[in-house]
């Protein structure tokens, strides 16, 4: 049963779950709950995401114009809300990339320090 | 297009609040089903699956409540950007729709330049004149004072000077009491003597009451009222010191000779009115110790103290008037206080009554502007109905083609405006030069900020009243069955044509209105004009003499007999004559009369002006001796010994002496007062003295005996009385070159300026209801061509069967005539309701004057018929043919 066990789990830092967005849309227009799929594979499920805090975040990258949405029909043909990257969400998707790297690098430095 | 449509469609469907939260719980409820079903597959029951999808997920609630606001705040920020990218869109159309129809927008913007620019015009006079604040410090403080008598019925004389200082004295609620003497001083030293204005004042009138500082140097120190100080001190009218030294500050310190002594110079008062710009020089008022208290002088203003109102020291005042009553029983019977507000000096109540007619009339013109408009935008909304149907059926909504053809208004009144704006200023300098001069504040009227925001408040509401008119129509017609019928709707056409009638009457009623209005004022100014004056005023020229107060009393006799022998030797003069208050001057003088032999009257003494005339004033004058004799040189002699020589007004005869002959009798002058006895040797015909508006007054004349007034001088010339001006000049300055000639002006000129705010008032309304009769015109004429050529296959139809072109004719005029007539009736009614306001601005007229009205609706109906009958005749001209081909 996956019932989750929260200690193995990573939590999610603060302004990750937009790039986890940006990218799960990088391979085509999804919906709210594809996204979540995506991101449960792709990270073989060790990050811990409430998956209802992905569409507050939807909403707000919209506005900022990063991603579009529009009504379509699901694989089970249900009506579903559709979420497509703009060219200022790819944009913003490399920038962001590029930082979250920067940091994981700088961080591993610091913490791979051996000696005083 | 259509696509950009359907995604104004969604965008405003957005707004919607309940569609939104639908969304937003389909899509997360969406989610929570998908996941459930994710764990069935995996074998749990749908039970467990549900909770497990929802721990999953987070609690719903909370995630649509925060969905919910985010959705809402995306939403709002769209709809904004689109709405800017919609008007963006509509301004682009509506300047290209201008652009492309020169004819159209022309005639559009002419009539809102009109409407509007008149509007500005008037409004920037009524501003200037009637709303801006006095150029004073707490101008609410500040009062005017007089003295009355009621039980002799007058409520409002100028201050005795004697009880001047008394109430300055021993009152308690004002800060101080100023009083203001009108003087004229002759300045000498320059090339020509000069006749100046003086006013004379107390030291405290422009710095403690009004509240004023003057522009460089000072005003007035205590003390120089009371003779202390640095001698001789003067200071200067602001315009005066503008149009005599160009405004150079070094004119401080500087001597002018006034009346033959000598003064300095020590400040320049600022601009403004009143009291400020009223004289060119101002000088202290002399406090006398016993002064006098029976002579009515001094204008007197007051400045209360903080906290204090206009009742507390009314109440004051009287209470000190009530003690100076009890001190001099004999000068001061009855004696009483009048207080009113410094808001009654911003304009007559005459002004002010006729400037709100104006902008009243105005306002209607603007109106009528806008029913042309709108029925231009209506007719052109009828030929775009295919169009207007295309964008509704594909989906436009009602609001967004409704906001389309605001905004299309909007941006033709918007540049009407600017027009207006620009024809405002040139109006608004005409109207200057126009007007009668005793308007205070016209002459710096100017297009001021708030001049800017009424000018555009006008064009928006005109824009928006235009413009919603027919976009409402546009939106509300269905568009299938326009569709069907081909574009030409039937029901639509039938809506709009009965709309246009509608305003067809209702531009007719109100240029009635103002019709009625003006000829109301014009059939007044014809009765003024035509009233019985009592003198003549053609070829009589007349011009004050500045004989100084200094003249001895014998020299100042001789002067006055040796200029006028001088002035009769001149070729054109026919006769001449002095008098000490020129006629129409709107100077006035007062004394009681009585009879010796009779009670006083019920209801006081009556009250007559009296003037100091030489030999021969009533037959230079025009005015006839219908008995007795006039005055002659031994009157004049003979005064001191025995009653005044004196001729009356043949009203006073009939009021003292009704049925007998009053020629010998005993007559009291200055009754209550000095009590002077009189006998009458003559009585004279009763003239307008104090304006041709007036009605005549009891009048007393007397012979010109030196009491230190100055002479006019009234010459009745064979020819122009103008051509005389530069001799009867230099005659005055042989005889003494220290005496000025002033006010020179022809009795026609007189005439002119005691009418003259009655005939601006009278041109001004005449002005804008023809203006306003042209536009209602032509939207009679516009809405019949329009309808004429809507009409055209009918009437071939007509025509084919047989109609003669009299029966069309009579049709089509009878169809337009229809709301015209209704218009006219309306508009009588409403002229009848409106006109009541301006009867204070009629003269022997009655608001519901017969003859206007008929007349007035005569010529409407007539100028209506031929309006429509131009069209018409077009209409009986249709070939049948023709006809069914544009069909």
């Amino acid at each position: 049963m996956p019932s989750p066990k929260p200690e193995s789990k990573a939590d999610l830092l603060k302004g990750t779950l937009d790039l986890l967005i940006l990218k799960a849309l990088t391979f085509g227009p999804r919906h709210g709950y594809g996204i979540a799929r995506w991101l449960e594979e792709s990270s073989r499920d060790l990050l811990h995401i409430e998956e209802g805090s992905l569409y507050p975040a939807l909403s707000r990258m919209e506005k900022r114009g990063w991603i579009q949405s529009e009504w379509g029909s699901s694989e089970t043909n249900r009506r579903a809300k559709y979420y497509r990257l703009t060219a200022s969400g790819r944009g913003q998707l490399s920038s962001q990339a590029q930082g979250w790297e920067r940091l994981v690098e700088a961080m591993s430095l610091v913490l791979h320090k051996k000696q005083a | 297009m259509a696509s950009s449509l359907d995604r104004w469609i969604r965008m405003w469907s957005h707004l919607s609040r309940r569609r939104l939260k639908g969304e937003v719980d389909e899509e997360l409820e969406f989610h929570l089903e998908m996941l459930a079903q994710k764990y069935e597959s995996q074998g749990m029951d749908p039970a467990d699956a549900r909770r497990a999808a929802e721990e999953r997920f987070g609690d719903p609630g909370r995630i649509k409540k925060s969905t919910f606001r985010a959705e809402r705040s995306r939403v709002k920020q769209r709809n904004r950007a689109v709405l800017m990218d919609n008007l963006r869109q509509d301004l682009r159309f509506a300047f290209r729709q201008l652009w492309k129809r020169p004819v159209f927008s022309g005639i559009a913007l002419a009539m809102l330049a009109l409407g509007i620019g008149a509007n500005t015009a008037i409004f920037s006079v009524v501003h200037n004149v009637l709303l801006r604040p006095l150029p004073f410090h707490e101008p609410d403080r500040i009062v005017r004072i007089w003295e009355s008598r009621l039980e002799q019925g007058w409520e409002r004389a100028s201050v005795a000077p004697g009880n001047f200082w008394d109430f300055r004295d021993m009152n308690r609620s004002f800060v101080d009491l100023g009083a203001y003497r009108f003087s004229a001083a002759n300045l000498t030293g320059g090339e020509h003597p000069e006749q100046l204005s003086q006013g004379r004042v107390t030291s405290g009138f422009f710095g403690e009451v009004l509240g004023v500082r003057a522009v460089i140097g000072r005003t007035f120190l205590p003390g120089e009222d009371e003779g202390q100080g640095e001698g001789n001190v003067v200071v200067l009218g602001n315009e005066f010191w503008h149009s005599h030294f160009g405004g150079d500050p070094s004119v401080l310190n500087t001597q002018m000779t006034l009346d033959g002594e000598s003064y300095t110079v020590v400040g320049v008062l600022p601009r403004g009115r009143p009291w400020l710009d009223f004289a060119d020089v101002y000088t202290p008022i002399l406090r006398e110790f016993e002064a006098v208290r029976t002579s009515f002088e001094l204008a007197v203003i007051g400045r209360l103290r903080d906290g204090m109102t206009l009742e507390v020291g009314r109440d004051d005042l009287a209470s000190v008037a009530r003690r100076l009553e009890e001190a001099f029983p004999e000068d001061l019977a009855g004696i009483g206080v009048t207080v009113g507000p410094s808001s009654e000096w911003v304009a007559t109540d005459e002004t002010r009554r006729a400037l709100w007619v104006l902008l009243g009339v105005v306002g209607f013109l603007l109106m009528i502007a806008c029913v042309n408009l709108a029925n231009l935008f209506l007719a052109r909304a009828t030929g775009r109905v295919r169009e207007t149907a295309i964008r509704a059926a594909t989906g436009a909504s009602k609001g967004r083609l409704i906001r389309q053809g605001l905004t299309e208004s909007l941006v033709v009144s918007l540049l009407g405006a600017g027009l207006g704006l620009v024809l405002a200023w040139w109006g608004v300098n005409t109207l200057i030069a126009m007007a009668p001069g005793n308007i205070d504040g016209l002459s710096d009227v100017t297009i001021n900020a708030w001049v800017l925001a009424f000018t555009l408040g006008a064009g928006v509401l005109t824009g928006v009243v235009t413009g919603l008119v027919p976009a409402l129509q546009a939106s509300g017609s269905d568009a299938a069955s326009t569709l069907r019928a081909g574009g030409q709707s039937i029901a639509g056409n039938r809506a709009h044509n009965r709309l246009r009638s509608v305003l067809v009457a209702a531009e007719v009623a109100v240029s009635l209105m103002l019709l009625v209005g003006s000829g109301l004022l014009i059939r007044s100014f014809g009765e003024l004009m035509g009233a019985e004056r009592g003198f003549e005023s053609e070829n009589r020229l007349i011009a004050s003499v500045n004989v100084p107060d200094q003249y001895g009393p014998d020299e100042f006799l001789s002067f006055n007999q040796r200029l006028l022998d001088r002035v009769r030797e001149l070729g054109p003069v026919q006769s001449a004559a002095l008098v000490h208050i020129r006629p129409l001057s709107g100077g006035s003088t007062g004394l009681g009369f009585a009879r010796p032999d009779q009670p006083d009257p019920e209801g006081g003494t009556p009250w007559a002006s009296w003037r100091l005339v030489s030999p021969g004033y009533f037959e230079t004058i025009g005015v006839p001796v219908l008995r007795g004799r006039d005055l002659t040189a031994d009157d004049l002699a003979a005064m001191g010994d025995g009653p005044l020589p004196a001729l009356i007004s043949e009203r006073i005869a009939e009021q003292l002496w009704p049925g007998e002959d009053p020629l010998g009798r005993t007559i009291t002058l200055w009754a209550g007062q000095t009590e002077s006895p009189g006998e009458v040797i003559g009585v004279v015909g009763d003239m307008l003295e104090r304006g041709i508006d007036q009605g005549p007054t009891f009048a007393v004349y007397l012979p010109y005996f030196p009491a230190g007034f100055a002479p006019d001088i009234v010459v009745h010339t064979a020819g122009a009385p103008t051509a005389l001006v530069p001799r009867l000049r230099s005659l005055v300055a042989e005889l003494d070159p220290n005496i000025p000639l002033s006010d020179v002006a022809t009795m026609e000129d007189m005439v002119g300026r005691s009418v003259g705010s009655r005939r601006f008032t009278m041109v001004m309304v005449s002005i804008f209801a023809g203006l306003a009769l042209l536009l209602a015109l032509a939207g009679v004429y516009g809405v019949q061509a329009y309808s004429v050529a809507q009409q055209t296959p009918e009437i071939g139809v007509r025509v084919a069967i047989g109609a003669s072109k009299a029966q069309i004719l009579k049709k089509v005029i009878f169809q337009a005539m229809r709301p015209a007539i209704f218009g006219v009736v309306l508009g009588l009614g409403g002229a009848y309701g409106l006109t009541r306001f301006m009867s204070s601005l009629l003269f022997q007229v009655e608001t519901s004057d017969p003859l206007t009205y008929a007349g007035v609706a005569g010529i409407l109906v007539v100028a209506a018929l031929f309006s429509a009958f131009l069209p018409a005749l077009r209409a009986t001209r249709v070939d049948p043919v023709i006809a069914f081909r544009t069909e």
